[in-house]
């Protein structure tokens, strides 16, 4: 079986949504909103506090999360159901930005190049090299680019690209990042949208092909679908689409009235948020014209995914303050979202301490029966299922993307340790540096590997503690009365093994590192 | 300075939060949530007190929301009543749900009668759970009932902060002998000052079954003839002088073990006499399917003779050996007939109960069994005769 799919090379765009279908999600998210009113008016009866400070938080987190989920669900009502097409293309002096940071492999960069000389749209290439390597230059020579010699350049990505902004004079400044293979037609698809002078940027999707190469890539492509679907579309749907730092076309006057594109883990985001804050606008155009790569191995993954949280937290902490009166109110709701996404990572951690609290400690917030909640909040998980399938009809390439994003969802919730470790690293204001995310698998076991391990041990510790202190301390009437409780809690932690043992399945799956590069194969496609 | 900066910000934020779900709760009713108990306040502001009180046995057993507006008629009895019952008071222990309220009204609405006593187990220790349950009475209370706590004195949960105490190994031998001489007289009287602040009747069956040589610590097989007594009369003293006048001293014995009459501490310090009648039928290896009459009848004059009223604190059959409608009908028509001081019967209601077997047992009655309606009927005969409390 080829690792690849022939069909990504070909130029694919969201689909319109018909009526129906718009019928269809309307009804699921107002019955979804009744749920969660139920649920909520059920949840908080007084009845069933024990302890009422840990009532209290448990409440926040459960409920910070759900309101996670009906906020998206008023996104997706508010998703434009036609994708807009752009204005034929103007005139304009286009420039592309690609990078080399010294590790990334020359034949990846050969496979980007081939592809970059094929664009039909007039652009000059140029080459912000930082590797201090002559095998660089040459190739870039070979294809005719524009070589910077940057190895002397501070400030990782976006301090090359600031200094290239110096040494040139184009209207669009395409930044592309050197795993990103673009389709001839890409810049046909976006420039036009510049015509309009209030667009301080352009994003397109992003699609990947190498996400079939282990459990860990093609979680990591899912966990982008639904953001580069609904999400961004939701976005763009107001001109406030947010930048990826991958593929994004930006106006030279919008990054230079922002003093040069931003510098920091999540430069993209940090850059959308001072171009928004300045006034521009920016168009979201749902289409594939160029597909890139995922980490393969755990060990790259979360070393992404802790870039990208530590990234998120530090604007939520350090620029959202800062520029916060001069966001329009969606967008300061909408850069709240995006700055608070991976305190996930806290929720998790919390959720799974609650059974070892109660085992080992007997600690206990809530007078429920986990199956009464189940039942009360089964409405609300359907809706939220049917709302999750239906969200899918705006993914970009529904084809190849549609599905039940389980392993995405796993290495989600198995980035805990992850996450919460960049939640404190921001607390303490310690900094990380950029690095630029792993192109080739490797099979070194990522640290964050371990907390998996340590809670599932101390998972069934406690429990088995638990009941080895019931049976050997009373035989005493009073059993009855914890029992149900037990249940619960005993059934809540059956759920957290499974995912935690899944989740470890999958990392150890994906940590045999592939003989080949991901892009030897794409040649063949790019004749 | 700057490095807490960010770690303060995250916890006033967090306190914030947290706050924001105090302020949801507090529009909260017990059984109610926000939204509700917020939409009938402003109900009852407009059209006045709308809400009216449902005959229990009309709720559906299976709808919450029905228990929430169900409102009972609360009995109404003094303390000094409560310690000579000329009626017969209905009750009941376990349950499938986890909360009081909702057990009760369970309960009520499968038997078609208050449950007048509402009976919970309590060990002693240094935990949390171990200490006077005022949210568990007050809820009974609330509900309109009479609270009846077995309070069993295990020591090995103790803190080691105790002063003059065994080792953990050692609190089981002579448990009695460590209670009177005084070692867990702080622990006895937070729960008697606890218990006062109730301020309403509570029946107190403390150290139940003590004659049974095999089951609980404080049994004859642990203790010294006679430290039984002392032991009672010490817990008993401690709440006199703390002047904790809202208890009923509930003595409670094993009716299987003989000898008994000399774990009586004297007509002082008892209010009333209790046993336990229950058939394990066949379910058991160790048991057979004993009759109501069988297992009570050779006893009544015997628990009749200390001159005290009788209640049947743990009441029950379970299923397999026997005609389980027959065993509860046979029982309940023999009471008001046959044994005329008996004035409680408490419903044995576990759903899955080991303590006296190696495999768990359900007591529950279903609804829907010929039973359940067997009781039903003859309860209503009760009422109708007024063997009941209103």
């Amino acid at each position: 079986m080829s690792l690849f799919h022939p069909s990504f090379w070909n130029k694919v765009k969201a689909k319109s949504s018909s009526n129906w279908f718009e019928f269809l999600l309307l009804t699921c998210i107002f019955g979804g909103f009744i749920s969660v009113f139920s649920l909520f008016d059920w949840w908080f009866r007084s009845l069933h506090v024990t302890n009422r400070i840990f009532f209290y938080i448990i409440s926040l987190f459960l409920w910070s999360g759900i309101f996670r989920i009906v906020l998206n669900w008023y996104q997706l009502a508010r998703v434009k159901p036609s994708p807009v097409d752009p204005p034929s293309a103007g005139i304009f002096s286009v420039a592309i930005f690609t990078t080399a940071a010294p590790g990334e492999p020359l034949s990846m960069f050969e496979t980007t190049f081939r592809a970059l000389s094929k664009l039909e749209y007039p652009c000059t290439i140029y080459f912000l090299d930082g590797t201090n390597d002559p095998a660089y230059k040459e190739l870039s020579n070979q294809f005719g680019f524009q070589h910077f010699d940057f190895s002397e350049i501070q400030g990782a990505k976006a301090g090359k690209i600031n200094e290239a902004l110096k040494l040139t004079t184009e209207e669009i400044i395409f930044i592309l990042d050197p795993d990103h293979i673009v389709f001839p037609s890409f810049l046909n698809e976006v420039v036009g949208f510049f015509t309009n002078k209030e667009i301080g940027f352009v994003q397109v999707s992003q699609g990947y092909y190498n996400q079939y190469r282990s459990p860990v890539a093609k979680a990591a492509a899912e966990q982008t679908y639904l953001f580069y679907g609904p999400t961004q579309r939701y976005y763009g749907s107001n001109n406030k689409s947010i930048a990826i730092g991958a593929n994004c076309v930006f106006r030279r006057s919008a990054l230079e009235q922002i003093g040069g594109h931003a510098q920091g883990l999540a430069e993209d985001l940090l850059t959308s948020l001072r171009i928004h804050a300045a006034g521009w606008k920016s168009i979201y155009h749902p289409i594939i014209v160029n597909r890139g790569l995922v980490p393969e191995d755990f060990d790259s993954f979360s070393k992404q995914q802790l870039k990208w949280a530590r990234g998120l937290f530090e604007v939520l902490f350090d620029e959202y303050p800062k520029v916060f009166k001069h966001l329009s109110l969606s967008a300061k709701f909408r850069y709240w979202t995006i700055g608070t996404f991976y305190l996930v990572g806290i929720r998790t951690l919390f959720f799974l301490l609650v059974p070892i609290l109660y085992f080992l400690f007997g600690w206990s917030a809530l007078n429920m029966s986990f199956s009464e909640f189940l039942i009360r909040a089964m409405p609300f998980a359907v809706f939220a299922f049917l709302i999750y399938l239906l969200s899918q009809r705006f993914l970009v390439d529904y084809q190849s993307e549609k599905g039940v994003y389980w392993r995405g969802m796993l290495m989600k919730f198995a980035s805990w340790p992850v996450f919460t470790y960049a939640f404190y690293l921001t607390l303490i204001n310690k900094k990380i540096p950029y690095l630029p995310t792993a192109k080739r698998g490797n099979s070194k076991i990522s640290i964050f590997f371990w907390p998996l391990l340590i809670y599932l041990a101390l998972l069934v510790f406690s429990i088995g503690y638990h009941f080895f202190v019931l049976q050997h301390s009373r035989e005493s009437k009073l059993n009855f009365e914890i029992q149900q409780q037990t249940l619960g809690m005993l059934s809540f932690s059956i759920i957290a093994c499974l995912q935690h043992i899944s989740a470890i399945i999958l990392i150890l799956r994906s940590s045999k590192v592939q003989h080949t590069d991901a892009w030897d194969e794409v040649n063949n496609y790019l004749t | 300075m700057k490095k807490y900066k960010r770690t303060f910000i995250v916890v006033v934020a967090f306190t914030c939060a947290t706050l924001v779900f105090y302020a949801i709760n507090l529009a909260s009713k017990k059984g109610q949530g926000p939204l509700s108990a917020t939409m009938q306040e402003i109900e009852s502001a407009i059209i006045g007190d709308s809400t009216q009180s449902v005959n229990p046995t009309d709720s559906n057993q299976d709808s919450l929301s029905d228990f929430d507006t169900v409102k009972r008629v609360a009995i109404s009895v003094s303390r000094n009543q409560l310690k000579n019952p000329q009626k017969i008071l209905m009750g009941y222990s376990g349950s499938t749900y986890s909360s009081i309220t909702k057990a009760t009204h369970d309960m009520d609405s499968k038997l078609g009668v208050r449950m007048d006593l509402i009976q919970i187990y309590k060990a002693w220790g240094s935990k949390q759970s171990e200490q006077f349950p005022t949210d568990e009475v007050k809820e009974i209370v609330a509900l309109g009932s009479i609270p009846l706590i077995t309070w069993e004195p295990w020591l090995s949960d103790f803190s080691a902060k105790i002063p003059n105490q065994a080792s953990p190994e050692m609190r089981e031998v002579n448990p009695l002998k460590a209670i009177y001489n005084g070692v867990y007289d702080d622990y006895i009287k937070q729960w008697a000052l606890d218990a006062k602040r109730i301020n309403a009747p509570i029946y107190l069956r403390f150290a139940h079954e003590m004659n049974d040589p095999y089951r609980y610590p404080w049994g004859p097989h642990n203790n010294d003839p006679g430290d039984f007594n002392k032991a009672w009369i010490h817990v008993h003293q401690i709440f006199k002088e703390l002047k904790v006048q809202n208890i009923l001293w509930v003595w409670s014995i094993h009716s299987a073990y003989a000898g008994y009459q000399e774990y009586y501490p004297g007509d002082a310090y008892v209010d009333i006499v209790a046993t336990g009648i229950l058939n394990f039928g066949s379910s058991v290896y160790w048991s057979k399917w004993w009759s109501f009459n069988e297992l009570f009848a050779p006893h009544y004059n015997e628990f009749s003779s200390f001159g005290k009223p009788i209640i049947i604190v743990e009441f029950g059959s379970l299923k397999v050996g026997g005609n389980r409608e027959k065993w509860y009908a046979q029982a309940l028509n023999s009471i008001p007939q046959t044994f005329k001081n008996v004035k409680g019967v408490v419903f044995f209601n576990f759903p899955a109960d080991k303590t006296l077997t190696d495999k768990s047992v359900s007591w529950i009655l279903d609804p829907d069994k010929k039973e359940t309606k067997a009781i039903q009927r003859i309860l209503k005969n009760w009422k109708d005769s007024n063997f009941l409390y209103p």
